[in-house]
């Protein structure tokens, strides 16, 4: 497992979970939101994530929830396809917003 | 030499005077604070056991520095922990010592402290082979005062000498908060045990098996049955994301709940919906989300009705044929309000329906995760007994190449129609 960080803009941060999104780094990405309430916009880079478990999804679920009290968002930027079946199977692609590219990300934050 | 030349030289001899004067009242400053010190190290146990133990040595150096305040800061698993709790309880205040590095004394002014009011702490990392460890800080209110160069060095010297007692008292504390999650693994471990219904329904039109297997680390899978009014056999698997103890009372809580609603006659797309509006709330602050699947089977036709909230398929097989029942709605948690879809069907003699946890299907193997396909591969054919084809499920994980212990808990729950 691989964690990175990106800050786009003030109010913005782009997280990359490269590898499995389990257990094992549910809380460093936690913090991304949790540490500083100025971040209202969470970017989840799954486009190197070969699996996420259910406590993985619950963690981007408490972060969508965050953001969401905040006025902000929290957007799954290119999952792979391993994760998109999960998604898809529990139904959650019916409560992330999705996004190909960092365009789309930045269209989908202006309309939140 | 003029007037004004000898006025500058009287001048600078007066501020040399004056320095030795400050010079001397510091040296004495310096020695009556070793002289505090003293008593204060003696009455502090030489292997401390607890962070209790090291409160004496905090003492000491407040006393030494005439400090308001001052706290142990060490670093365990990526976290600060802090002796005493809360004496400033900020986050950006961490991430400064975060970047301590050693050698270094640090300030931080107008840092709120418990009181409310504005701080000025300074900083002295606590070094372990040339570690940065922890830190040990002494704060004033804001305006009382600088902290001297008699000070730093007041802080400097009683950090080296404390600095291995603390890290043992660390230790100590870290072993202690071990047992004690240990001792909550076992606690979750029971309420998990309790929740899991000891029995199946015996009916004359329907066969019932289930399964429940917990892994090391205890994870909130559970699954349970309920005779309702009508007659009607009503079930459920449900699987709360997260281990340990949380995930143990929040599949409690919904087993609870889904027995009551089903208790009450509801059917499987009202009781998981009326659930999941009583725990949104409580799993929203928890951080909690819960799959789970409910189906209601008639014994006198075989009509099934079942409904899905973000768990894994549901296998069906009528004749031959094996369908899917998916999701329909998110996991319970998720959203405040649901509209599960009800699947329907009547069963045939013969027809088998298996729940399971994903505890199965992500299992990982050589060729990647097991998978719906990996249970199904292991039904045989000609299985029409529900319990010989969890059986048939159950021996092929065992057998599945490098399988060793359980990553998560796996639970079974499956039914045929006679």
């Amino acid at each position: 497992m691989e964690l990175q960080t990106k800050q786009l803009n003030p109010q913005a941060v782009l997280i990359r979970i490269n590898g499995r999104f389990d257990a094992a780094v549910v809380e460093q990405v936690k913090r991304v939101w949790i540490e500083d309430e100025t971040i209202h916009f969470v970017v989840a880079d799954l486009s190197e994530t070969t699996f996420i478990d259910s406590i993985g999804l619950a963690t981007l679920v408490s972060g969508l929830k965050s953001t969401r009290q905040r006025g902000g968002e929290l957007i799954l930027l290119k999952p792979t396809e391993p994760v998109k079946v999960i998604l898809e199977l529990t139904r959650m692609n019916m409560v992330f917003k999705m996004a190909a590219t960092l365009d789309e990300v930045e269209a989908l934050t202006k309309a939140s | 030499m003029t007037d004004r030349t000898l006025d500058e030289v009287f001048a600078y001899k007066k501020r040399i005077a004056e320095l030795e004067s400050e010079l001397d009242e510091m040296t004495i400053a310096l020695a009556q604070a070793w002289d505090q010190l003293v008593p204060f190290l003696q009455a502090a146990p030489t292997q401390a056991t607890s962070t209790l133990d090291i409160v004496p040595v905090l003492e000491s150096i407040i006393a030494a520095i005439d400090a308001r305040m001052g706290g142990v800061y060490l670093k365990h698993d990526d976290e600060w922990l802090t002796i005493p709790l809360d004496v400033v309880n900020v986050r950006d205040f961490y991430k400064h010592l975060d970047r301590l590095e050693s050698g270094q004394i640090i300030h931080m002014h107008n840092i709120p402290a418990w009181h409310g009011r504005p701080t000025h702490w300074m900083f002295m990392p606590i070094l372990i082979n040339g570690k940065v460890v922890g830190a040990i800080g002494v704060g004033l209110e804001e305006g009382e005062r600088e902290f001297t160069a008699l000070d730093a060095r007041v802080l400097t010297r009683m950090t080296e000498r404390a600095a291995s007692q603390i890290v043992a008292a660390n230790l100590a504390e870290s072993q202690a908060r071990e047992a004690q999650l240990a001792r909550e693994v076992q606690i979750a471990s029971l309420i998990q045990r309790s929740i899991q219904p000891l029995t199946v329904p015996r009916l004359p039109t329907i066969e019932m098996t289930a399964h429940w297997m917990p892994a090391s680390t205890v994870g909130g899978d559970a699954w349970g049955w309920v005779l309702q009014p009508s007659g009607q056999l009503a079930c459920f698997i449900l699987d709360v994301a997260g281990k340990g103890l949380p995930a143990a009372l929040g599949a409690v809580s919904l087993h609870t709940a889904l027995k009551m609603t089903l208790h009450l006659g509801l059917n499987p797309v009202d009781a998981l919906a009326t659930v999941n509006n009583e725990v949104y709330e409580a799993y929203t602050n928890a951080g909690l989300l819960a799959t789970a699947t409910v189906i209601r089977i008639d014994p006198n036709s075989g009509e099934v009705e079942h409904a899905n909230a973000g768990h894994t398929p549901t296998l069906l097989r009528t004749g031959n044929k094996w369908s899917l029942w998916n999701a329909s709605t998110p996991p319970l948690g998720v959203l405040p309000d649901i509209s599960p879809q009800c699947d329907y069907r009547i069963l045939q003699s013969g027809d088998l329906l298996i729940c399971y946890s994903d505890g199965f299907s992500e299992i990982e193997t050589p060729q990647g995760l097991w998978g719906t396909q990996g249970l199904l591969h292991a039904i045989p054919d000609h299985a029409t007994s529900v319990e010989f084809a969890v059986q048939n499920i159950i021996a092929a994980v065992e057998n599945l190449p490098n399988y060793g212990a359980a990553a998560d808990d796996q639970t079974i729950m499956g039914l045929s129609f006679l």
